[in-house]
């Protein structure tokens, strides 16, 4: 039986860090695709199957990675959307960001996220954030049934 | 006819009956005058009178005359508290005291109530007291409505702008008593005025200065979110490029390193090195910046457990060095946890880092009492440094080392002394070249012990 490519959903509007992402998780050798985002409101169309993303299969990605500083909505937003909205709320969510603020992070908590990882400046470091979160959402956990919104 | 050497009878004197009769027939007279016009004479007279005719009557002409004795005793006793009344209002010269009738024209006038209002006694006897007020105040018929309340409640209070004679303003504390006699009858009031102007302004200055205080703490508060955002946001971007420059160079040197010459392969790796130097600054930059501004909690915390925790992590990062260290028991203080760990850490740390070329290095942590004071000391025997240094010690960005020998964002000691310093505490240093350093420390006192 085969299985439709896992996919990660990152939200980053910073081309660098996208670029290093994508290298990291190549490194994770869990096979999966990459969509990159580059702002909230791109995110929520991908999401949603809208806008640019219409003719895309309706399927929700396994987790999306979420940078909090974004131009325009920023990253609290687009969690609030998704998960006010039933056909989102059950996605999991982690931020991904530069941030320690604990505000911040107490914030994306009461906001839902499923989990919070601070993005090291050591890509050394970043390597095996990359594998856990590689093998962690897309192969230990079980996502949300599709078509059965929470 | 001559009046009798002695008026006093004796009591066989057969003319006395006489006596006796005409005085009683005058006092029955008088008492039926006295019945005819109550009002100025007063029911006491009256009494007096009917009981002297019957003393008189009865020939208890000794009882009358030790009865008169008495009542001259209680007469002069009056007068003189009278007196004495008198005299303490026409000493009181803060206070206007004056008295009105029923209808509010003044019928006394104290040399306070001259010194208040600047008018002299014959000026504004017999004036209607609403004189002293503001046309305002008298368009709403506010002086008949005080009388009004004061008829009622027995006083009225209040304090409000009142006129002097010469038109100028000044703010008044006023009582108005309404006074009745003994039989219940109003007879006018008793007005006590004072000037509160000095106290109006001192409270008009001290809101002035209340207003401005808040004015400012809102300023202060505003800029303070201004820099905590502008300095989120200048965190966020400055490691947004730092990150780049380490992850490129990362993928540069293995993708290309068969490519490359060890010179170019040691460029990149400083590269790397010189983002984490950055990288460690900015965090260093806004542990600072945060602990400047977070408020600070007052609990109790042990400082020996603290100071244990960070030893046994120094130990798992650099589980090769072999550091003797001592803790003593007990250091507790008052104080925000988070915040002193931070300080600890800092200093701990440097003992750590700079005994890394001692032979036997040794780290303690205890504390001394010095002028009644809990003085707490973290010492090594590590490189130490020539003293005619040490102002520049918490000075930030001031580093007493090379950065090959011993590494450093030069920020660890500026932080130690705003934690210690918003503590109430302060910290000093002792050292000497090659034998050790000796960081002393107090906590400062909690504002409620």
């Amino acid at each position: 039986m085969t299985r439709r490519t896992r996919t990660i959903l990152l939200v980053e509007d910073s081309s660098n860090d996208a670029e290093l992402a994508r290298a990291a998780f190549l490194r994770s050798s869990v096979p999966h695709e990459l969509v990159v985002t580059e702002d909230g409101v791109d995110a929520i169309d991908y999401l949603l199957c809208q806008g640019p993303y219409a003719a895309r299969a309706p399927a929700l990605p396994e987790v999306m990675l979420l940078d909090l500083k974004l131009p325009g909505m920023d990253g609290f937003e687009v969690l609030r959307r998704v998960r006010s909205d039933a056909r989102t709320n059950a996605l999991p969510v982690v931020v991904l960001t530069s941030s320690i603020e604990i505000r911040d992070v107490a914030q994306s908590y009461r906001l839902g996220v499923n989990s919070y990882v601070r993005k090291p400046i050591d890509f050394d470091e970043f390597l095996p954030v990359a594998r856990y979160l590689a093998s962690y959402w897309l192969d230990v956990n079980q996502p949300p049934p599709e078509g059965e919104p929470a | 006819m001559d009046p009798p050497a002695n008026p006093r009878m004796s009591p066989d004197d057969p003319a006395l009956d006489d006596v006796t009769a005409t005085g009683v027939a005058v006092l029955r007279a008088l008492a039926s005058r006295c019945r005819l016009r109550p009002r100025a004479t007063g029911a006491p007279i009256l009494e007096r009178l009917e009981a002297a005719a019957v003393l008189l009557e009865t020939g208890h002409i000794e009882d009358l005359d030790a009865e008169a004795s008495e009542r001259r005793v209680t007469v002069e006793a009056l007068r003189q508290s009278e007196e004495r009344f008198r005299l303490m209002v026409e000493a009181v010269r803060d206070y206007a005291i004056f008295t009105l009738d029923p209808g509010g024209h003044i019928t006394s006038w104290n040399p306070g109530a001259e010194n208040l209002k600047g008018y002299r006694a014959d000026e504004i006897l017999g004036k209607h007291f609403s004189i002293f007020y503001t046309q305002a105040d008298r368009d709403r018929s506010h002086p008949q409505e005080e009388l009004a309340r004061a008829l009622a409640d027995g006083s009225y209070q209040e304090e409000g702008v009142r006129l002097r004679k010469d038109g100028g303003r000044f703010w008044a504390n006023v009582t108005i008593t309404s006074i009745r006699d003994r039989n219940g009858r109003h007879v006018g009031f008793v007005k006590v005025t004072r000037d509160m102007t000095e106290r109006k302004r001192a409270e008009e200055a001290l809101q002035r200065v209340n207003d401005e205080l808040r004015a400012s703490v809102r300023r202060q508060a505003a800029a303070n979110q201004e820099i905590e955002a502008f300095s989120y946001a200048v965190s966020h971007d400055l490691r947004a490029p730092l990150r780049a420059l380490d992850g490129f160079s990362k993928l540069l040197l293995e993708q290309a390193s068969e490519r490359l010459a060890p010179t170019e392969q040691d460029y990149l790796g400083r590269i790397r090195a010189a983002s984490q130097q950055m990288s460690q600054l900015i965090d260093a930059m806004m542990d600072l910046s945060r602990l400047t501004r977070a408020p600070i909690e007052r609990l109790r915390v042990d400082l020996s457990a603290s100071c244990r925790a960070i030893f046994a992590s120094l130990e798992q990062a650099e589980p090769g060095r072999r550091v003797h260290h001592r803790v003593a028991e007990g250091l507790e203080v008052t104080g925000d946890p988070r915040l002193l760990r931070v300080a600890l850490e800092n200093l701990i740390r440097n003992a750590w880092k700079f005994t890394r070329k001692a032979a036997a290095p040794a780290i303690e942590v205890g504390a001394i009492e010095q002028g009644g004071e809990r003085v707490f000391f973290v010492r090594d025997n590590g490189v130490g440094f020539d003293m005619s240094q040490a102002h520049r010690l918490f000075q930030p960005f001031q580093r007493l080392h090379r950065a090959r020998d011993f590494e450093g964002t030069g920020l660890g000691l500026v932080t130690v002394n705003r934690i210690l310093h918003r503590h109430g505490g302060r910290v000093w240093v002792e050292s000497v070249p090659l034998q050790g350093t000796t960081f002393f420390f107090t906590v400062g006192e909690p504002d409620d012990p």
